[in-house]
């Protein structure tokens, strides 16, 4: 572990990096280090049982320095001890929002538990540590941990169990941390701060991302507050599926290189219907003909690594295979189907020009403005729309997820001549990730039966995969389960033999 | 022949053939170009940058599969050159090379592929080779031909400097140690695994295999009835175990940051498929330590020590290109990735220079596999040893060996002939085919391994260790002609599998990988004769021949002799009034800084079963202390993981550094809730120590 060059070595310091794993058995309870703007009062608990020190600090190494002493795990009984304790109270529903003090020290935790949203502020103080020197209580590593509770309450459980901890105060809605040690006072700024955080961020990013992107990014990433409105209709149930009836049958199309086909079954099964698992190999050897299908999804993923184009190889085996070519094409005459086209999915309802073939200008996917793969949990707008899966979401604004290298929908004509589903909540860079035209993020056909969508709304049908969600609820599944639903609706009016929801 | 389509202008796409092309087949390839004529001329004057000639690109796979599934015949190779100016150097020597003119020998690359060699002087070869096989184990295997009666060749000296590896055999870490004159009582080794058998919890196994195991719950199989052909999605319970993996890609990182990582990545991935009988990746994380960035001039510390001439990258390079090369595996595969840590470092005193110039880049993962198999079955005489995944090209030749040893210790030449390339579609055709085999009713496979150092000599010796095995060398699928025998069996080609499975049930899984397209390749069977032998058929040539006890048997004790320095580091001085500068820089430092330029690129959600990932709030910035992936969609059991460490610390107190680092780890895990709390917990530990210095 050392670099050798002709006059001198650089040796590696010596290290362990340790990675843990666990059962985590409800998966809906993981805390957050994000303060609650209604919530009870910010404790922190002392980790290390040791004095505080500066060495092996991040705040040492931007001095030059190493230090001389370096905090330890001091007691090693009472560091279980509690952590059992932090973990009943998560489970019992004690603790809103949690972090841990590590690089950057105790100050580095308390902004980032106000860095996540705006308007958040906290007023701590921090004598009850009994540490004069505020530079070391605040930049010192030593492990230790920072909770909001639900309610001072937590203090007596705290207490019976023997566990020594400092209640510093609490949160203020405002742009500020206030910090309160003997007759000092500090405040600091957090939008100031958090900028400044978000700096080198930027500094790298803009090594990586084209058309300068990098800096709207950071001049967006605060601007861009995830805000929803959810259907008013919504009861965040799971569809209730009468298991003495046969449920409509739908497929999911995959090819060599997608990656996406377990969400997307899972969705389309938890709408009530049985969902057939077909590969691109069934089409072309002619085993699969899609005759019984009545709702195809072709799926997310890098079909051939998308080479040549996204979904371009994908597109080719439909064209110039003989049997593949005409199962979709017989599957896009009969008038009573449905189709969705998520992600690579989309990119290849495009590149075969399946939802405007009537166009003479071929929409078509573009690389990002980033020129980079984007990952974000962002937002949609629902349009004013006639698409099967989506016109009852029409108004609301949803979370979802996106990740892609290509999803800029290149609309050559005037933009009321596409069925524009969805938008990006805001218009601007991160939000909208690709630089769409018209801000499209999904797309239907003229009679609202194919629905081409870069948002995955299948890996964002749970309460839980949603990266923020909106609080105090407890839904079984989100909004975006409607779509599948709504699909099995409307083939049930088409008189497919299938279901009646037990709620209908 | 090789034909050209697109604009010399600016882009060619040449493309190989081996038979006359129909006109039919011309305008399909044009087509595939985005509309692209093609050029009716045997050569084009101009300048280009292209892949190298002797490299066929993962993207050429592709492209080449893509004409396969149009009903083109006869494509070999296809590959796109950028038209450049003459005086064009804004390129990567190690991917790519400067043409002027293209013609029908860009492809060719006179090579004759090398006979067996038998090598009398093995000090001599070793040295010339780059195998970092010590003096005693020069001296074993002089012992070795001298009982067998024959010189060795160079495939069996090769393999052997490959399974007996630092990377493979931990010489060290089960090494003496004797510090300051006297023994201690344990190795290294030892005294890590007490700590699993103080505290076994719900340990399954650890320590024998690809990967640890971990008890776990009770859950649902949401998967087709069938994987061999199209069939209808069912819920199923099982009862699961939990998979935990991290391995460290420091040196091809160093050399190669996109594909070291890459790589890496794979790699890592590989391992978490190849717990038991099969298992499968849930989630991964990654770790990357480098020496200081130099974004901006507004950081004084990153000025203490003067900027070195870098051997191949800049930390800022390595940064960006690294975590590009992760995410893009991830990405691609469809395995998200939840957590992860950076750290930045450099430092002088005490006339010493401390850094991560040799940067660490650590890949890991969780996932699950099925308690019924868990634990892999020995393989009995008459079964088949198997290969899924992709063709046999040079690449990282002696990667294990190399990556053992200091960078820079070799020559260019060698290092970068060490390093792999990624191509992670090739990988997800593999592993579903694994998947299918896992998820169906009865699971054939006896046991699996996955390729890495190595190549096919590891893999395949691993898997036969216990009982013996015949490879018939022509049934290895050869991407690259010119390669030698020696080449062929231990080349680092990535994205390949090995498995012992039943004669009776190959055709299960020769359906199941057609029907995913995972290249599938019987390539030899078990034999009980506890020997590990590579024949051609066709020549009965045996470029490896050995007794399984010769060829493992080699144990050195290796001896650490060290004396204890205290190292007292200078105190960090301060003064309160500084307090808004002070933390204007700390969070600046790219371990504490924001995380976003890593999160924005690499894919938080694919699977739908992400339940906790970096990013939090209305602003989603990456805060979160530890990732969280749904076992099924049911909505409650999960895999909860973290990262930690504390190097820095370290230097000034070494258990205490450690100590820390767990602590990091079990402070990030604790805001999700565990089945036994602490007892739920299991952790692995990658160690990186400079020895011998």
């Amino acid at each position: 572990m050392k670099q050798k060059y002709p006059n001198e070595d650089v040796i590696s310091p010596g290290t362990v990096v340790i990675s843990s794993v666990g059962n985590c058995d409800d998966i809906s309870k993981v805390v957050e280090p994000v303060l609650k703007k209604d919530g009870g009062p910010i404790y922190y608990i002392n980790l290390s049982a040791d004095a505080f020190h500066l060495g092996g600090s991040s705040f040492a190494q931007t001095q030059n320095k190493i230090g001389a002493t370096t905090p330890d795990i001091k007691e090693p009984l009472a560091f279980a001890k509690t952590f059992d304790l932090i973990q009943s109270l998560i489970k019992d529903e004690m603790i809103l929002a949690g972090h841990d003090v590590a690089s950057g020290g105790l100050i580095t935790t308390l902004l980032e538990m106000c860095f996540a949203d705006n308007g958040l502020g906290a007023k701590l103080d921090m004598n009850s540590l009994a540490e004069e020197d505020t530079v070391k209580m605040l930049f010192a590593e030593n492990c230790g941990i920072v909770i909001q509770a639900k309610h001072e309450s937590i203090e007596a459980i705290f207490e019976a169990n023997d566990i020594s901890f400092h209640h510093l105060g609490e949160v203020v809605e405002g742009d500020e941390v206030q910090i309160l040690n003997g007759t000092e006072s500090h405040t600091f700024n957090i939008p100031e701060l958090r900028d400044v955080w978000f700096e080198t961020s930027y500094l790298l990013d803009q090594k990586q991302t084209a058309n300068n992107l990098a800096t709207a990014r950071f001049n967006n990433y605060k601007n861009q507050s995830l805000k929803y409105t959810f259907p008013s209709h919504f009861d965040g149930k799971l569809p209730v599926i009468d298991s003495s009836k046969p449920r409509p049958k739908a497929a999911i199309l995959r090819e060599k290189g997608s990656n996406s086909e377990r969400e997307m079954a899972n969705a389309m099964y938890l709408a009530g219907f049985d969902v057939k698992d077909v590969h691109m190999t069934d089409l072309i050897s002619g085993r699969e003909t899609l005759e019984d299908i009545q709702f195809i999804g072709a799926v997310g993923g890098f079909s051939n690594s998308d080479v040549l184009g996204s979904a371009k190889g994908w597109a080719g085996a439909f064209r110039y295979n003989e049997k593949a070519r005409t199962t979709l094409e017989n599957f896009f005459k009969r008038e009573d189907v449905l189709s969705v086209g998520i992600c690579n999915g989309c990119q290849l309802f495009l590149e075969l020009d399946l939802i405007n073939p009537e166009h003479t200008k071929k929409s078509k996917m573009d690389y990002n403005d980033s020129h980079k793969h984007e990952s974000n949990f962002t937002s949609v707008k629902i349009q004013k729309n006639n698409s099967v899966m989506l016109s009852s979401l029409e108004g609301t604004t949803l979370g979802v997820w996106i990740s892609h290298g290509e999803g800029k929908f290149a609309l050559p004509l005037a933009e009321d001549q596409y069925n524009i589903v969805g938008k990006y909540g805001y218009a601007e860079y991160p939000a909208n990730p690709n630089g769409s035209d018209y801000n499209a993020a999904m797309i239907c056909s003229p009679d609202g039966r194919h629905l081409a969508t870069m948002p995955h709304i299948e890996r964002s049908t749970f309460q839980w995969n949603w990266a923020y969600y909106v609080d105090g609820r407890k839904d079984e599944v989100s909004p975006w389960l409607e779509a599948f639903v709504n699909a099995r609706k409307w083939l049930v009016t088409k008189g497919i033999d299938a279901v009646v929801e037990a709620e209908d | 022949m090789i034909l050209f389509f697109g604009q010399p202008s600016d882009k060619i796409f040449a493309v190989q053939v081996n038979e006359k092309s129909t006109a039919e087949d011309i305008e399909k390839l044009s087509w595939l170009f985005g509309d692209q004529p093609q050029i009716n001329n045997e050569m084009l004057p101009g300048n280009f940058v292209g892949p190298r000639a002797a490299m066929i690109t993962p993207w050429s796979t592709n492209a080449v599969e893509i004409t396969q599934n149009m009903a083109i015949d006869g494509i070999l190779r296809i590959e796109a050159y950028q038209a450049v100016q003459e005086s064009a150097h804004q390129f990567d020597p190690m991917l790519s090379q400067k043409y002027a003119g293209l013609n029908q020998e860009i492809f060719s690359i006179h090579v004759e592929p090398e006979e067996i060699r038998h090598i009398d002087d093995i000090a001599v070869f070793n040295e010339a080779e780059g195998l970092a096989l010590n003096a005693e184990e020069i001296d074993y295997l002089d012992g070795v031909a001298k009982k067998i009666g024959r010189s060795l060749t160079d495939s069996e000296v090769f393999g052997f400097s490959q399974v007996n590896s630092e990377h493979c055999r931990h010489k060290i870490f089960n090494g003496t140690f004797v510090i300051d004159g006297e023994e201690k009582p344990s190795s290294l080794f030892k005294l890590i695994k007490e700590t699993a058998k103080e505290n076994h919890n719900g340990i399954v196994s650890a320590y024998k295999d690809n990967v640890a195991f971990v008890k776990g719950p009770q859950v649902i199989q949401f998967a087709p009835k069938t994987a061999d052909k199209p069939d209808y999605y069912q819920k199923e319970s099982f009862q699961s175990v939990i998979s935990l993996k991290a391995e460290t890609h420091n040196f091809p990182t160093t050399v190669e940051p996109f594909n070291g990582a890459a790589t890496g990545s794979g790699g890592e991935i590989r391992d978490r498929l190849a717990g038991g009988k099969g298992s499968l990746p849930l989630a991964g994380t990654a770790v990357y330590m480098t020496s200081y960035s130099r974004l901006m001039e507004n950081r004084p510390w990153e000025s203490a020590m003067d900027e070195r001439k870098w051997l191949y990258q800049t930390p800022m390079d390595i940064l960006v290109k690294a975590s590009n090369g992760a995410s893009d595996f991830g990405n691609k595969f469809g395995q998200p990735l939840i957590t992860g840590s950076i750290l930045t470092f450099e430092h002088a005193e005490h006339a010493r220079k401390l850094g991560f110039d040799k940067v660490i880049m650590q890949a890991g993962g969780i996932g699950y596999g099925k308690a019924d198999q868990a634990i892999k079955d020995t393989p009995t005489v008459g079964d088949k040893i198997v290969v899924l995944g992709g063709d046999n090209y040079r690449i990282g030749m002696g990667g294990a060996a190399v990556s053992s040893a200091d960078t820079g210790e070799f020559s260019a030449g060698i290092e970068l002939n060490a390093v792999q390339r990624s191509n992670p579609e090739m990988q997800k055709r593999v592993a579903n085919a694994i998947r299918g085999m896992c998820e169906n009713e009865i699971n054939p496979i006896v046991s699996i391994h996955d390729h890495g150092a190595g190549g096919h000599l590891n893999c395949l010796s691993e898997l036969v260790e216990e009982v013996g095995g015949k490879i018939n060398l022509d049934k290895l699928p050869v991407g690259d002609p010119t390669l030698s025998a020696k080449e062929i069996i231990g080349n680092e080609s990535q994205e390949r599998m090995g498995l012992v499975i039943a004669a009776k049930d190959m055709d299960t899984l020769r359906k199941i990988a057609d029907r995913e397209r995972a290249p599938m390749y019987e390539v030899g069977e078990v034999t009980g004769d506890d020997r590990f032998t590579f024949e051609s058929a066709k020549t009965k040539a045996k470029p490896m021949d050995l007794a399984l006890e010769d060829m493992f048997g080699s144990s050195p004790k290796t001896i650490m002799i060290d004396k204890t320095i205290d190292r007292k580091y200078e105190a960090v001085e301060y003064a309160v009034a500084n307090i808004q500068d002070y933390i204007r820089q700390v969070l600046k430092l790219e371990a504490v800084a924001c995380k976003d330029w890593l999160t924005n690129k690499v894919d938080r959600c694919v699977g739908g079963r992400v339940a906790k990932q970096q990013c939090a709030g209305p602003l989603q910035l990456p805060l979160n202390n530890c990732g969280v992936m749904a076992l099924d969609y049911e909505g409650k059991e999960g895999v909860a993981t973290s990262i930690g460490h504390a190097p820095i610390s370290g230097l000034i107190n070494p258990a205490a550094g450690s100590r820390n680092a767990i602590a990091e780890s079990l402070t990030n895990l604790v805001w999700a809730p565990l089945k036994d709390g602490l007892k739920s917990v299991s952790l692995s530990a990658n160690w990186m120590w400079p020895c011998r210095n």
